[in-house]
């Protein structure tokens, strides 16, 4: 799968991209050294983790100065 | 000194913690487990030639890790990966191993740790594992 195959508002866990909760902590670490962002607990992950979408915006807002 | 069958709801045969030798929570545990012809996996594994299962390793390291929590009950901690497991030399019975972990990532009820079993400073088996506390993994189909 490439990077243009991934519909940006479809779920990333579950039915959609079909990643596993194995796979948070993976994306949480990737999003942590990529992006020097933090992701504090499973509330805000949950919110994070949705799409694309969300995890862009997400991180756009933990950068936003 | 803290029981290690008060904190984890592992027995016998299964349970593979002797005692745990230093606690600092979040950081550090070192534990130890005796290895002894009494252990009944030896029987089969392999019979004249005793040697513990490079899998029940890993198993110690998980029980161990039980223990880098804070909150100390029985609640069963889970493997969900193993992340890489390198078996360098086999335990035998008589041999008296350490357990040493440490945790490397958190997020939720997930505990990403690497750890070592070694015998007299000799690392036998290191392991990164990815292990769950509470209730065991359910991953969506």
């Amino acid at each position: 799968m490439t990077p243009d195959q991934i519909d940006d508002t479809a779920p990333l866990f579950g039915d959609g991209l079909g990643l596993d909760s194995i796979d948070a902590l993976e994306l949480v670490l990737g999003v942590e050294q990529t992006f020097n962002v933090k992701i504090e607990d499973e509330v805000s992950g949950l919110r994070a983790f949705r799409n694309v979408d969300s995890l862009t915006a997400f991180i756009a807002e933990k950068q936003a100065p | 000194m803290l029981d290690p069958a008060s904190h984890l709801p592992h027995r016998f045969p299964f349970l593979l913690v002797d005692r745990v030798l230093e606690r600092q929570v979040n950081v550090k545990v070192r534990a130890e487990k005796l290895v002894t012809f009494g252990e009944p996996y030896l029987q089969g594994h392999f019979p004249g030639r005793p040697m513990v299962p490079g899998v029940l390793m890993l198993e110690m390291l998980a029980q161990a890790s039980a223990f880098l929590e804070e909150a100390l009950d029985d609640q069963p901690v889970f493997l969900a990966q193993v992340v890489d497991a390198r078996f360098k030399v086999p335990a035998f019975p008589g041999d008296h191993l350490v357990l040493e972990v440490a945790p490397e990532a958190r997020f939720g009820s997930l505990l990403r740790i690497h750890g070592t079993v070694t015998c007299e400073g000799h690392v036998l088996c290191s392991a990164k594992l990815l292990l769950k506390k509470g209730s065991a993994l359910e991953v969506p189909a």
